[in-house]
């Protein structure tokens, strides 16, 4: 019988994943290659650098809830396997 | 400046707090709790990926290039997202496969092809040559800019200044050897794990984090007013490029997309960031904190970058000079300790790095190049058993071509030019790699020619431009191409123009090597070991079958000879101890110790486990190879093996409604079986409740035994257990002493031993009865020297079951005294009898004449006739008293006749009757009495019977001249009588028998009497109520104490209190 889950259960979940690891993956990789850094390239230079470092620090907030979830899920497991 | 003595002793220092570190955790380790064992020290360690290009370069390359720099850690950053799949799998497999290095991982997924692992061998040794000579250049250009003298390589000893600084090259080259040596190759460890040289690590790489941010908050917050200030400054001047993403003018997004690329593969595929992440690794919940922690890092190594280089610019040095902004400015601004700590974290960059590069290098140089070549000539043999010295070897070499390279090339190069071109080098991994992780058709023909050509695209385009630029080869081949050919120029070949270098390098090479690699895999076939590793490999994370889940087989391979061939093999790379030691944990682990003969899937298995060990130590392929040449599987057995894992695969093969039902089947089997164990956990707790129940009982049954055998020791009776042959298996200490026997002597004697033979004939005669029931019977054992013992023997039989006899045990009682109380009995009523008769006959003689004489015999004659027979009817009458005496005493007869009696009265009528007697015999008769003794209910007759018998004895046992001592004294309910003599004193063997009925003591020559007065006096004596006493020492006298309660039938327990040998009487 499927439980009911928090947004935060359910966020958490997503974040495991596989599929959204890959998407993650494809996102920083168009935020941070050509159109996006072309069109920084147009505006001013310091806005470049806010907008890289803005990219990145997200990039590692979405790394850390992913490690955090997964290493949730990993204590589970490992629960429900001592726990049978 | 810092003096160069300085600055290299903080060098020293700071080397030998690092060692210090290392050996702490290797103590650690050994003991069982790592401190490298932490997610913290795994995602520092992966910060070796920030090389003295990130902390000198970066700055370099954004002084000249903006925001490209950038692109080398936001790459890395964009694939740690996948990491949690990429790097875990390859983890599992290293752990699976004991992968020691990144060649070791592409020779062990393309069927553990050893020319493939020497190709990766060698790009990484030329690939990696570069960057070593990068990092050198790093530390030793510092080291000049910070030091007053110009620095000199070998060839400069003359130059100006000291001459630490003079050398200062070849010393700091040296210690960087002694120091990677020493943490990393110090000795040969087939996992190929260092706890302790990757806490030295991460202890570098938080130095060099903390001293470029302790640098870029001085030259922003110091130097400057912050961020913002600093930019504002810097876009009011001239220096608009910076921050740029280019200033190149080639197309942009492709030169930053290439960076991305190659930065992506080379936080996985260069040698040392393979090394920290996979084979370091101790766990893989390790990866999920380096997934946020090592881009955080990333992050704040890079966030004063731009901030340092604006600086650098706008004090108006010249862009050439970006590469030594970090140092420059904090030491022209004469902050000393600032640049000594900034100097500090560039060497703890640089030296982290050449330390794991050359211990990967030195890895996979002896694993995939030299021992391949000792394969080929069987002259070096030796060398195998000689691998650590090897390494330390290619490690030297290694750093110095580093070095040689750095003077020879690099001056020509920036920083972070020369990264790219390593980056460039071992990007031509990535399609062996990935493709082997994910892509089961990739095989090792494809995977070599990618790898090749990639390869050799890379020397052409990177390589030989650096060589032409350097002076060693015409320009033209850069400008005009080889023998003129456009088409075949370095940097634009195939027509590629409009690139730049690395773009073009990373294009070139990626078409070549993807092309061929996927070329050559659809191409080829996979050979069926080809087919089953790859299999391994692309379903790592999947559930693995094992070997031992096939058919059961029979056990027909002769472990032992097997055994041979493998010690013969080891032999060949470990010493014998460590042979026997892996061996024996192998078969232990494996479950076929001690076994002789074992099954085909089992001795795979062995295989497998050796094959693991050696490629821990000298590669997998080298350990494939040695093992294929040194342990042989006979035709019959290699059929057995191929239908096994035909059995396998073919199990394997099943439709995904099928997998689900056996997943299932599976899921719910691990049910069963934890069912199951909890039931055995039931089982086993119920099982020690069992084992305490018994421990309990056993204790109790030993309590038991130690107080029986305390009884059985303590008893007065001898005790022996024989067992059904009439062997003696036990004996008490009683029956010892009474045979004369120590215990171990009886112990396993037949009991015949100790009987004669007319003896042994009633003692089997019992045997045979005693089966059938208890029984007693006299025997006549025989001690030491023939001693005759006579006994009473009861024994016991005991029987099993099935009530056979099974032994039995005797209980023997010495009747020794009783016998010689017999002995004597039948000597007195004999000599009694003579006695009586000699009386007798005189009395009838002397009768006789004076019956037939009477007329003619005087009257003298008549009278001393008539006092003869008076005498001896008087004798006869005493001897019938005796007697009477002695049968009323048989009986228990004797009956007192109790009347008012003054016992002083009756003292003093003693003595004055012995006192001539006492004179006659020249001894002195004393009488020490109170006053006046209180008068008792006595029979007066017998108690005079009493003292007179004692009196007689001390008169006959007294020496001349001696006294004879008659003492009374009164209490409150008793009368004490003491009489008391120096004469010879009773033998201490006789005195437990002295009142005993006819006991004659034997040490004294005078043997008179029947041994029946003392027997009388105590049953006198006790027939009042009171008790009789007797104390004596041999040649110094005898005391007897006879009590005498003043109320008769008194309990005689109180009053006078006999000493204590008397009281045990």
């Amino acid at each position: 019988m499927l439980r009911e889950d928090g947004p935060v259960k359910r966020f958490k979940r997503l974040l495991r994943q596989p599929a959204t690891h890959v998407l993650l993956f494809c996102l920083s990789l168009v935020f941070l290659s050509w159109p996006f850094i072309g069109v920084c390239y147009l505006v001013e230079a310091d806005t470049m650098f806010i907008y890289l470092m803005a990219i990145w620090m997200v990039i590692i907030l979405f790394l850390f809830w992913i490690s955090r979830s997964s290493a949730d899920a990993t204590e589970d497991n490992r629960r429900e396997r001592t726990e049978g | 400046m810092i003096s160069p003595l300085t600055l290299l002793t903080a060098i020293v220092l700071y080397m030998v707090l690092l060692f210090a570190i290392a050996r702490w955790v290797e103590r650690k380790t050994s003991s069982g709790r790592s401190p490298a064992h932490h997610p913290l020290i795994y995602s520092l360690s992966l910060a070796v990926y920030c090389t003295a290009w990130t902390y000198y370069g970066s700055v370099g390359k954004a002084a000249t290039s903006g925001s490209l720099f950038l692109a080398i850690y936001l790459g890395p950053t964009i694939v740690i997202v996948l990491w949690w799949h990429i790097l875990r799998k390859l983890i599992r497999l290293k752990n699976t496969f004991k992968i020691t290095s990144i060649a070791d991982f592409i020779s062990a997924r393309y069927n553990r092809s050893q020319p493939l692992a020497a190709l990766a061998a060698i790009i990484a040794i030329v690939g990696i040559t570069p960057y070593i000579s990068l990092q050198l250049k790093a530390i030793l250009s510092t080291f000049a800019l910070i030091t007053p003298q110009p620095m000199s390589g070998f060839s400069a000893g003359g130059a100006a200044g000291s001459l630490i600084g003079s050398y200062a090259g070849p010393i700091i080259i040296g210690m960087l050897i002694l120091f990677t040596i020493v943490l990393g190759v110090r000795r040969l460890d087939p996992t190929e794990r260092h706890e302790g040289m990757v806490t030295a690590l991460a202890a570098e790489c938080l130095v060099k984090l903390l001293a470029l941010m302790a640098a870029g908050v001085f030259v922003t917050y110091f130097m400057n007013d912050g961020f913002s200030g600093l930019f504002r400054r810097f876009f009011d001047g001239s220096h608009h490029e910076v921050t740029r993403l280019w200033s190149l003018g080639t197309p942009p997004y492709l030169t930053w997309s290439s960076y991305l690329v190659l930065s992506a593969s080379a936080i996985l595929f260069l040698p040392r960031q393979f090394h920290v992440a996979v084979v370091e690794n101790s766990s893989e919940k390790h990866i999920l904190t380096a997934m946020w922690m090592f881009p955080l890092y990333m992050l704040l190594i890079n966030i004063f970058v731009f901030p340092i280089a604006m600086a650098g610019l706008l004090e108006g040095h010249p862009v050439e000079q970006a590469d030594n902004f970090v140092l420059l400015l904090p030491l022209e601004y004469g902050e000393h300790w600032l640049s000594l700590v900034v100097f500090l974290g560039g060497f703890s960059a640089a030296a982290g790095m050449i330390m794991v590069s050359s211990i990967t290098i030195a890895t996979m140089t002896t694993n995939h190049l030299l021992l391949p070549m000792l394969g080929w000539s069987h002259r070096l043999d030796f060398l195998k058993r000689h691998l650590l010295k090897c390494r330390w070897v290619v490690v030297t070499g290694f750093i110095l071509s580093g070095y040689w390279f750095k003077e020879a090339v690099t001056e020509t190069y920036m920083l972070a030019n020369i990264g790219l071109i390593s980056f460039a080098a071992v990007f031509q991994f990535a399609p062996a790699i990935l493709g082997g992780l994910y892509w089961r058709r990739g095989n090792a023909k494809g995977s070599m020619l990618g790898m090749s050509a990639g390869f050799l695209a890379w020397c052409y385009t990177q390589l030989l431009p650096s060589f032409a630029r350097n002076g060693w080869l015409s320009r033209d081949v850069l400008d005009s191409g080889p023998w003129g050919i456009e088409f075949l120029k370095p940097e634009s070949l195939f027509g590629l123009t409009g690139l730049d270098p690395i773009s073009h390098t990373v294009v070139v090479t990626t078409l070549l090597n993807v092309g061929l690699y996927v070329f050559g895999s659809l191409y080829f076939e996979q050979t069926e070991e080809e087919q089953r590793i790859a299999e391994e490999f692309v379903g790592a994370m999947d559930i693995t079958v094992p070997l031992r889940g096939a058919r059961r087989r029979e056990a027909s391979i002769d472990l032992n000879s097997r055994l041979v061939e493998i010690k013969l093999l080891l032999g060949q790379y470990f010493h014998e101890r460590e042979v026997e030691a892996l061996i024996d944990k192998s078969l232990h682990s494996l479950q076929i110790a001690g076994k002789t003969w074992v099954t085909v899937p089992q001795f795979v298995e062995l295989y497998g486990a050796i094959e693991r060990y050696l490629s821990g130590s000298i590669g997998t392929a080298a350990a494939h190879n040695a093992l294929q040449e040194g342990i042989h599987f006979t035709p019959a057995e290699a059929q057995e093996l191929a239908e096994i894992y035909a059995e396998v695969l073919a199990n394997l093969k099943v439709t995904p409604t099928e997998l689900k039902v056996r997943i299932d089947y599976h899921q719910e089997r691990e049910k069963l079986l934890l069912r199951h164990a909890r039931e055995l956990e039931e089982k086993v707790n119920e099982l020690e409740r069992e084992i305490q129940e018994r421990t309990r009982v056993q204790n109790a049954l030993q309590h038991s035994e130690k107080r029986f055998r305390g009884l059985v020791e303590s008893m007065n009776e001898g005790l022996e257990i024989e067992d059904e042959k009439g062997f003696i298996t036990y004996v008490n200490q009683k029956l010892c002493r009474m045979l004369g026997y120590e215990e171990a002597e009886i112990i396993g004697s037949p009991v015949a031993r100790f009987l004669d033979v007319s003896q042994r004939e009633i003692f089997e005669r019992h045997c045979k009865m005693d089966i059938s029931g208890i029984c007693s019977y006299e025997i006549v054992w025989k001690g030491r020297e023939d001693k005759q013992i006579p006994t009473i023997v009861s024994s016991v039989p005991f029987f099993d079951q099935e009530g056979n006899h099974v032994g039995g045990f005797s209980v023997i009682t010495d009747i020794s005294h009783i016998k010689s109380l017999e002995r004597e009995r039948a000597n007195m009523v004999s000599m009694f009898a003579h006695d009586m008769r000699s009386s007798l006959t005189g009395i009838h003689g002397l009768a006789h004449r004076l019956q037939n004489r009477s007329v003619i015999m005087d009257e003298e004659k008549r009278s001393e006739y008539l006092k003869v027979i008076d005498k001896e009817a008087s004798k006869l009458e005493y001897l019938m008293d005796d007697f009477l005496e002695f049968s009323r005493l048989e009986a228990g007869r004797l009956k007192l006749k109790l009347s008012t009696t003054s016992l002083d009265q009756e003292l003093r009528d003693i003595f004055d009757i012995y006192q001539p007697r006492a004179l006659q015999r020249n001894l002195v008769l004393e009488l020490d009495m109170e006053s006046e003794l209180p008068v008792i209910e006595a029979d007066a007759n017998r108690l005079r019977r009493v003292f007179t018998n004692l009196l007689d004895n001390a008169l006959k046992f007294s020496r001349e001249q001696g006294t004879i001592k008659i003492e009374a004294m009164d209490s409150a309910q008793e009368i004490l009588v003491s009489i008391s003599d120096e004469g010879i004193g009773i033998d201490p063997v006789d005195l437990p028998y002295i009142f005993d009925i006819f006991h004659r003591t034997r040490s004294g020559e005078k043997k008179d009497g029947y041994g029946i007065g003392l027997a009388t006096a105590r049953a006198i004596v006790e027939g009042h109520g009171g008790r009789i006493r007797v104390e004596s020492e041999l040649g110094v006298g005898t005391t007897f104490r006879v009590y005498i309660p003043k109320r008769a039938g008194a309990s005689s327990d109180t009053s006078f209190h006999a000493p204590e040998d008397e009281q045990k009487k």
